[in-house]
Parts: structure tokens; C-alpha cells; sequence
């Protein structure tokens, strides 16, 4: 019976840690990073990870030890304990000092992500407009400023310029959605009545999924979009070509 | 008045009898954890098999008609797997079931304080359930905007086909098994408090008592918060007001024609201040069995019986001011964020001090590996996994990655699924004996027990690789996107393991049968445990108690310095009483 | 694998015929029924917290907020509970004293007053929603209608608690308890009331 306890508990343990060994090898682990925030987030999510490691072997081991040694076959009675003060104190004391360690780790990464003194003074760089079930995105054209003629619209497709920080303006026209790109690890739910900004820096250029992550109704799965990600130069470009477009589009409408 | 013969109707339907109510819960709530388990098992098709043609169980949940999902099925699907489970399943069986069961047996009581209310309590809970299924049957189907039924998506009838009737028929059932739930848990309350047997302590509870009485506080508290925020919603359904739709919508390219100015974060605030101390009242009385079962089976006393106590109330205490956590990425602003990570880490230590106490209570004992114990271990394995992860999601920057991603669902599901439902497993061979007289089958109860905690893991593990991955919840097809490609292989796994998961259950239901048709009668006392519902017959008559009770001692009497045998029972019997 | 041996108690005893506690069927003692009444209480008090907490987020998030409210018909009304209330009390009072008659008589009052509170604020209903003061107009008035409704609901409640009590009080040989249970249940209702006018009629 013990043996078989023991067997199980040390396939779960061997199972579990072989597993998650294998799952980065394997696509099933975070996505390559691609903005300067990830950097920090990764660093908590590895080093949170190590504690839950820990913990995990070792209650398991503590666990699968006091069983092992319990369920043997004998005749005495156990010893009616019931407690230890100084014992149970430091355990206390040593998971509060985990956790606290924990809290203050994040503190400066949470205010990175979301402090409103971090926002960048420059300017909305896009509005990002969510609706059943696409994305829609205007970029400011040559004067910088959202709401007037030469802004650029795109669907499906927000391009920002790679290297430098920049703010979105979420808006929703009716339900709540959520900005995901899983390689920026950012995320931030779109309330419809609300303009909620949303910073970050891309350290690379290349093309990153956005995904909707909040359930948004029948179409809420097939709500992807895209986020192309081009160095300074190329969005200049990429911009200006498109503000000659809308011009002659705009001047074609007015013949 | 137990010699006369009852018909049927008298004892198993009206009764007012707290241990027949329990057994009325017990019965509806396992067949609605059948019903979301196969809810479950459809999501899960869909989710490996995208949009094919499902084999038996869609003959089942969907009807002839439609064996193949669509996005308003799946939406429904996985709104009403949550609802059933949370609602209807879970939080029944701990405080309806158990906790109708067992609280006047562990105080020594004749029944409830108020059984007629306790009897009451049940029949409005079927109501609910009957409402719950009339939401199937409406035009647009069942409720399908999450059973976390965020406005304005589950209040604009035009937003989702399941926000029209669906919804309004998900808000009544919800708010009618509120109403049954609250008297349910006044009921509790006030047994605990004032009908302890004499010499029957606070600080002699068992913790099984303290479990459920924390929970029933705590619903005491929080569920009227969530019924006034359904009331608010169903106003903003049937009267046309608008405190959930903020103003500006355009749904479908067109102006809703509904009143505006409102607050859809105003919900989820209220909305979440219940349903996530609902998690701790799925927990503490989880927790409550677990500690008894350990030191029955260990032959020794709970350790740190005053700590425990204190965990349980300092675990119900912060899990009122938590609840922000679920809302992270929802726009809550900064300062906030912080101070809900904050309450959320301290909550975390509680946990973790009753994990280190029943390591400590089996540690040294003599182990007795009932199937009840094996499954009160694998609550305490299985907890520390769901608790351990949910550090990650504690931690803002991370969890703004996290949520809304297959981590948050491994996450509660390893504490929901296993740890409470191992928990109720492991309650239900431990007290099966005192319910029917006759004990389940020991080497059926641990094959059971073996491959559903393998199953599980198989089924659940996988879910933090692929929410860590970044697949999203609620998605009906993870193929759309090219991330999520390469998570196939893990996604089929995980949906083999469910059915072999549910088709496992058949091993308890086999046991069930057997139980009642060859299973060993038993004594009073089958396990030698101290506690006082061990001091009725198997199975108690209605009344309970056949003889006066002195409580001379706390409940967790084992081991060396219990007396001439290896527990010492928590009460002396005196006179039998007269008839 | 060793299997223990189970320590199933085989003695099995047939539970003595005719144990069963025969004190439920006159009910439960008056000192639990009382607790009992102060849990529910609080656990309605939560109800009252969520509307209010609601009303306070979503009021002080509004640039405008009208509430075009006679502060004359809100202290009438203030005054008709406040005596349905005293009239609950002075029941009590005198039950305790042992005058059933008297007790009786001013529960009845207390129940009456509380129904007459219902009927004037039907009336105040009746007049806001012609004056177009509706509960799809504004976030005021849904506000209004949500939090006086659930209030009024509350109230009517208490009315048939007390009158119910009033009967019963005149018939048998009981009631005093249940007259008790529903002044203090009337209170409470008179308690919510005073916020209610505080934030709905004064501010």
C-alpha cells in the first residue's frame, strides 16, 4: 500500500518536473519577448516560478515522506501533539518574508506598466478602436495630433514604430474587449465609454498577433488583428505614403 | 417515532429532517456536477477538435440537431459549465449537503435551528435549478456572456443572442439560489452559535464546523451584494435603465436603443466582491473536512488546531478585500492594482500556514490509508499546486500577461476541482458510513481515488503550458491564431484525459451501488474517530442524539495521551433519553 | 502492500425507538430566534451596502445628477415610519408588561402606519413619473426607483410581518414572539430609511 503511495507521489514529482522541463523545447512556454517591458515580467515570472518550484518539491517531499514513514505497519500509538509554537512562527514568518520579498519585487514594474507619471509625455502615437469583431486603428499623420485630415486609418493592422515608447488610446465602441499581444506581454481591457492609454516600447521590429482577450461574444475567438512593428525610417515612410493615399483618395472624392 | 413507518413522501420529500435535506442536496447538486461535467467534456471536444461533429455527448447536451458547436453553443456551453459548477455543484455540496448533514451532528444538536426554513432553503434551491434550465429553452438560448455575465455584453440584448431572454432567466435563477443560499447559511450560523451541546467549546470545534461556519459568514455577507448587483442588472434588462451601459454604444453598427450613462466596471466590481469570496466558501469547509479526515486517519491530533481556526477567519477576512485581483487588466488604475496585489499576497499566507499544519498533523502519526485519507492527501497535494500558481497571478506585472489566459483556468480549477472535489470525495467515504449504515468499498474508493488524481493531473497540468503560452480562455478555436498552432498535440491531451476523467467516475458509482446492495454494515464509530457525530447510530434517527451528551474534551483526542485506547471520544454519554 | 485491518465497529445497534427530540415542533427558542433575526439583519444590511455602494460610485462619477425630490413628502413619509417604528415599540413594551390587548392594538398601528407609508410613496411614484422623472430617463432616477423599491419591498414585508402578528397576537395564546421579531424588523427597515432620505431627500 505504502509502496504504492510512494510510487505514485515520485511519478507525480518525476512526471510534473519532466514535463514542464520539456515544455520550452517544445513552442509550449512564453513567446519569444519582443518589447522592452518583457524583459522585467520575465524576470518575475522566472523568479516567482523558481519559489513555486521550491515549494512544490518541497511539500510534495515532506508529504510523500511523512506518508511513507506513517503508513508503515505498527502497533504504537503516535505522539498526541498538538503544535509548536516556535515551529509553526517560523514558518509563518519565513512564508510571509517569501511573500513579502515577492510584492516589493513587482512594485517597480507595476508602476512601469501602469503608473501614470511613466505614461510618455509624446503624445498619442494610435487609437486603437475595438468593435464586434475587429480591430480598427488611427495613426496621426504628419502634425502628430489625432481628429484631423491626414490621420491614417487601418484595419486589422496597427503599425508603430519600432525603439521608442509608445501610447495607444483604447476605445470600444460597444462591448468590453481586451488589447493582447502576447510577445509585448501587455494587456489591457477596452471599456467601452472610456479612453484608456497603454504604453510600451518595442525592442524589435516584426509583425506580433494581437489577440482579443476578453470575451466579447459570438466572434470573440476569430477577433485577431496585428501589430507590425517597423524601425523609424519605415514607419516615416510607411506613414507618409499612406497620407499621400487618403490625400488623392480625399481629392478624388472631391471630383 | 423512528420505529413508526413513514411513506415516502413524509420522509424523503417534505422532511424537515436536517440529514434527509442534506441528502436532497447531496442527490441535486452530484447531478449537477454530472450536468457541468458534461458541459465540460463538449467544451473540451470543441477545443481539440474544432467544429466537428461530436460523438454521443453532443447527441446529449446539443440535441440531434446540432452535433456540431457553434459560437453561440460554445459560448453557452462554457457559461453554463461555470454557473452549474460554482452555483449549482460546488458550493451545494460543501454548505447544502455536508453542510446541512453534518453541522447539527458535529454541535451535538436535534437538528437545525430552524428546519423548517433548512427544508424551505432546499425547495427554493430546486426552483433555482428548474430556472436554470428553463434558460436553455428560450429564444437566442442560454445565458452565453461568461458566468461572469459582464455587462454591457450580457446587458445589450442586440451584443449576444444569449443576452436577451437567456440572460434574464441566468439573473432570476442566480438571484432565487441567492435567497435559498442565504437562509441555507443563516441556518448554519445560528445552529453553530447557539446550539452547541453543553461543554461543547468554540476552541472544541471540529474544524469541519469552523469551515462551514466561516463560510456561511462569509456568504451571510457577500452574496447580498451580488443579488442587489443582479437586481441592478436585471433593471437595466426589464425596466430599460442603464447602470451597467456606459453611453456612446454602437453594437452591430447601430445605437442600441437602450438608457446610457452607466459604469460596466460598477459590476464587476460588485459582481466580483461575492464570487470571489465564493472561491473561499468552495475552500474553508473543504479544508475543514480535510484537517478531520487527516488526524482520524493519522491517529493523531490536528496540529495547531488554534492556528488553523485563526487561518480560516484570516482567510475569510482578507477575501473580502481581494477581489480586485480578477480585475488587473480591467482598467482599475494603478494604486489600486497595488493595493489589491498587496491583500492579495497576504491571503496567500494563511494557506500556506494550514498546508505546513497538515503536513505536521500526519507527520509521526500512524497512517491509516483509507480511501478517504488517500483523497484528503491528494486535496493537500493538489491544493499547494493551485495555491503555488496562483502567486504568479498574484503578482501584477505577471498577471497582466496571465489573464484571461488557460493559466487562470489550471489555477482554479486544481483548487475548485483538485481540491474541493477531491475533498468531497474524501468526506463522502469518511461520513458515507454514518449517512447509510453500510461502508463504500475500500479497494473500489482507492482505484477510484488513483485514476481520477492521475486523470486530473493529466487534464489540468497542461493548462498552465498552454495558458503560459498565452492562449486565451473562452476561445472557441485556438487555431486561428498562428501562436497557438503548436499547442495542438497539448490541447487533444488534455481533451483524452477529461473523457478518461469522466468515465473514471463510473468506478464511484459502481462503489455507490455496491455499497448499498452488499457494503459492511457498521457501528456507531466505523473509523474510531472522537468527534460527536460518531456517537449516533448509523444512520441517525431523526432527533440524532439517543442519549444526553457532557463534552469533556476537544475533537482531535488521538494517539499516546488519549487513554486506554488510541482516541479518546469528545463526549460521555449519560443517560439514554426517554422515549 | 499491506492492507490495515479497517476498524469497522461491528456493533451494529438499532437506534432506541422514540428518541426524537420533541422540542422543535413548538418551534425554536425565543433566544435563537432572536439571533437569528439580528444574522439576517446583518446579512440584509450587506444587501443595502451593495445598492448603496453602487449608488455612491455611480453618483459621484456623474457630472449630472438630478433628483427633483419634495423634501416636504420625504420628511412625511420619514415621519410615517419613524411612528410605524415607535408604534412597534411601544408594542413590544407593552407585551412585555403582559397586556396582550394593548400589544396587539399598537402592532396593528405599527403595520398600518407602514402601509400607509407604501401608499404615500405609490403616490410619490405616480407624480415623479408624470413629471417624466423616470427610471430610463437618468441615472438619478433608475437610482431612485432601484433603491426606494427594494426599500419599499422591504417595508411591505414588515407590514404583513406585523399585522400577521397582529392576528396572531388576537387569537391564540402566541405571537409575542413574532410581534418582537417583526418591531425589530421594522426598525431596522426604519434604519435603511434614514440613509435612504439622508442621501436621496438632503443632499
Amino acid at each position: 500500500m505504502r509502496h504504492c503511495a510512494l510510487l505514485l507521489v515520485l511519478g507525480l514529482l518525476c512526471g510534473v518536473l519532466a514535463f514542464f522541463a520539456l515544455s520550452p523545447g517544445r513552442g509550449w512556454w512564453l513567446p519569444d519577448a519582443a518589447s522592452t517591458i518583457a524583459q522585467p515580467i520575465d524576470a518575475l515570472f522566472d523568479g516567482i516560478g523558481l519559489v513555486i518550484l521550491l515549494g512544490f518539491v518541497l511539500v510534495m517531499a515532506l508529504l510523500a515522506w511523512a506518508v511513507w514513514r506513517g503508513a508503515r505497519a505498527r502497533t504504537d500509538r503516535a505522539r498526541s501533539t498538538h503544535g509548536h509554537t516556535g515551529l509553526e512562527l517560523t514558518w509563518t514568518a519565513g512564508v510571509g518574508a517569501i511573500l513579502v520579498g515577492i510584492a516589493l519585487a513587482q512594485l517597480p514594474t507595476w508602476a512601469r506598466l501602469r503608473d501614470p507619471a511613466e505614461m510618455p509625455a509624446s503624445g498619442v502615437t494610435a487609437r486603437v478602436i475595438a468593435h464586434q469583431w475587429a480591430w480598427r486603428f488611427e495613426h496621426p499623420g504628419a502634425d502628430g495630433v489625432l481628429g484631423t485630415a491626414d490621420d491614417v486609418e487601418t484595419a486589422s493592422e496597427l503599425v508603430l514604430p519600432a525603439g521608442e515608447s509608445v501610447l495607444l488610446e483604447l476605445r470600444s465602441r460597444d462591448v468590453i474587449h481586451s488589447f493582447f499581444v502576447p510577445e509585448l506581454r501587455v494587456k489591457q481591457d477596452v471599456v467601452p465609454g472610456r479612453a484608456i492609454p497603454l504604453w510600451f516600447t518595442m525592442a524589435r521590429a516584426g509583425e506580433f498577433e494581437l489577440v482579443c482577450a476578453e470575451l466579447c461574444g459570438l466572434g470573440h475567438y476569430v477577433m485577431a488583428g496585428r501589430v507590425r512593428a517597423l524601425p523609424r525610417a519605415d514607419y516615416d515612410a510607411w506613414l507618409a505614403a499612406r497620407i499621400i493615399d487618403a490625400r488623392s483618395r480625399g481629392a478624388e472624392d472631391a471630383r | 417515532m423512528s420505529s413508526e413507518r413513514r411513506g415516502f413522501l413524509r420522509t424523503w420529500v417534505v422532511s424537515t429532517d436536517h440529514k434527509v435535506v442534506g441528502i436532497q442536496y447531496l442527490v441535486a447538486s452530484a447531478a449537477m456536477l454530472f450536468f457541468g461535467g458534461l458541459l465540460a467534456l463538449a467544451i473540451r471536444w470543441q477545443l481539440a477538435w474544432p467544429w466537428t461533429e461530436m460523438p454521443i455527448v453532443g447527441g446529449l447536451v446539443l440535441g440531434e440537431s446540432g452535433r456540431v458547436l457553434s459560437p453561440a453553443g460554445y459560448t453557452a456551453l462554457f457559461t453554463m459549465h461555470g454557473t452549474a459548477m460554482v452555483f449549482f455543484a460546488i458550493i451545494p455540496l460543501l454548505t447544502g449537503a455536508f453542510g446541512n448533514y453534518l453541522v447539527p451532528l458535529l454541535v451535538g444538536a436535534p437538528d437545525m435551528a430552524f428546519p423548517r426554513l433548512n427544508a424551505a432553503s432546499f425547495w427554493i434551491f430546486a426552483a433555482s435549478i428548474v430556472l436554470f434550465f428553463a434558460g436553455f429553452g428560450v429564444e437566442g438560448g442560454a445565458a452565453n456572456s461568461g458566468w461572469t455575465a459582464y455587462p454591457p455584453l450580457a446587458t445589450v440584448p442586440a451584443a449576444a443572442p444569449g443576452s436577451g431572454a437567456g440572460q434574464t432567466w441566468w439573473l432570476v435563477a442566480i438571484t432565487v439560489l441567492g435567497v435559498s443560499t442565504i437562509l441555507n447559511a443563516l441556518n448554519a450560523v445560528v445552529t453553530i452559535v447557539k446550539m452547541r451541546a453543553p461543554g461543547l467549546t468554540w476552541m472544541r470545534l471540529p474544524l469541519t464546523a469552523w469551515g462551514l461556519l466561516v463560510a456561511a459568514a462569509l456568504q451571510l455577507s457577500a452574496l447580498p451584494v451580488l443579488t442587489a448587483a443582479g437586481l441592478l442588472q436585471l433593471a437595466d434588462r426589464l425596466l430599460g435603465t442603464a447602470f451597467y451601459t456606459p453611453a456612446g454604444l454602437y453594437v452591430n453598427a447601430v445605437q442600441p436603443d437602450v438608457a446610457a450613462g452607466g459604469s460596466p466596471l460598477l459590476w464587476q466590481h460588485l459582481f466580483w466582491f461575492y464570487s470571489h469570496p465564493a472561491v473561499y466558501v468552495m475552500v474553508l469547509p473543504a479544508m475543514g473536512f480535510v484537517s478531520d479526515i487527516l488526524s482520524v486517519n493519522a491517529r493523531k491530533p490536528v496540529f495547531g488546531y488554534k492556528p488553523m481556526v485563526a487561518a480560516i477567519g484570516a482567510i475569510a477576512g482578507l477575501g473580502l478585500l481581494v477581489w480586485g485581483h480578477h480585475m488587473f487588466t480591467s482598467g482599475l488604475g494603478f494604486e489600486m492594482g497595488r493595493a489589491f496585489m498587496l491583500s492579495t499576497m497576504l491571503i496567500a499566507l494563511p494557506s500556506a500556514v494550514k498546508t505546513f499544519n497538515w503536513i505536521a498533523t500526519i507527520w509521526g502519526g500512524r497512517i491509516r490509508l483509507t480511501a478517504a485519507m488517500c483523497f484528503a492527501l491528494g486535496f493537500v497535494a493538489l491544493f499547494v499546486i493551485g495555491g503555488l500558481s496562483g502567486l504568479w497571478l498574484a503578482a501584477t506585472p505577471v498577471d497582466v500577461y496571465l489573464h484571461d489566459t488557460y493559466l487562470v483556468v489550471a489555477h482554479f480549477h486544481y483548487i475548485v476541482f483538485g481540491g474541493t472535489v477531491l475533498a468531497v470525495f474524501a468526506a463522502l467515504h469518511h461520513w458515507w458510513p454514518k449517512i447509510t449504515g453500510r461502508a463504500l468499498s475500500e479497494t473500489l474508493g482507492r482505484w477510484h481515488f488513483l485514476g481520477t488524481f492521475v486523470a486530473l493531473n493529466c487534464v489540468f497540468l497542461p493548462m498552465h503550458q498552454l495558458g503560459i503560452a498565452g492562449m486565451i480562455r473562452r476561445t472557441a478555436d485556438p487555431s486561428v491564431y498562428q501562436l497557438f498552432d503548436r499547442l495542438e498535440p497539448l490541447n487533444r491531451f488534455v481533451t483524452w484525459s477529461a473523457f478518461g476523467l469522466m468515465g473514471w467516475q463510473l468506478l464511484f458509482v459502481a462503489n455507490v451501488v455496491w455499497s448499498f446492495l452488499g457494503g459492511v454494515r457498521v457501528g456507531r464509530n466505523p473509523w474510531e474517530a472522537a468527534s460527536l457525530e460518531w456517537e449516533t447510530p448509523s444512520p441517525p434517527a431523526h432527533g440524532n442524539f439517543d442519549s444526553d451528551l457532557v463534552i469533556e474534551r476537544g475533537p482531535y483526542e488521538y494517539g499516546d495521551a488519549a487513554g486506554e485506547r488510541d482516541f479518546a471520544p469528545q463526549a460521555r454519554r449519560t443517560a439514554p433519553r426517554e422515549a | 502492500m499491506r492492507a490495515f485491518p479497517l476498524p469497522y465497529d461491528h456493533a451494529v445497534d438499532a437506534p432506541r425507538a422514540g428518541h426524537v427530540a420533541r422540542a422543535w415542533d413548538s418551534g425554536p427558542p425565543v433566544e435563537t430566534a432572536r439571533f437569528g433575526t439580528w444574522v439576517f439583519l446583518g446579512s440584509e444590511a450587506f444587501f443595502f451596502g451593495g445598492l448603496l455602494a453602487a449608488y455612491v460610485v455611480l453618483r459621484s462619477a456623474s457630472r449630472a445628477w438630478e433628483e427633483p425630490l419634495a423634501l416636504g413628502l420625504g420628511l412625511a413619509l420619514t415621519a410615517l415610519l419613524v411612528a410605524s417604528s415607535l408604534a412597534a415599540s411601544a408594542a413590544v413594551r407593552a407585551l412585555r408588561r403582559g397586556e396582550r390587548a394593548r400589544g396587539a392594538q399598537r402592532v396593528l398601528w405599527a403595520g398600518l402606519l407602514a402601509g400607509l407609508f407604501l401608499g404615500l410613496q405609490a403616490w410619490e411614484w405616480c407624480q415623479l413619473l408624470q413629471a417624466g422623472f423616470t427610471p430610463q430617463a437618468s441615472l438619478a432616477g433608475a437610482s431612485f426607483y432601484v433603491l426606494t423599491g427594494a426599500h419599499g419591498l422591504h417595508v411591505l414585508g414588515g407590514a404583513l410581518w406585523l399585522l400577521g402578528s397582529a392576528c396572531a397576537l388576537r387569537r391564540a395564546g402566541s405571537g409575542s414572539l413574532h410581534a418582537e421579531l417583526a418591531a425589530l424588523y421594522q426598525h431596522f427597515v426604519d434604519l435603511v430609511w434614514l440613509v435612504l432620505f439622508a442621501i436621496l431627500y438632503l443632499s
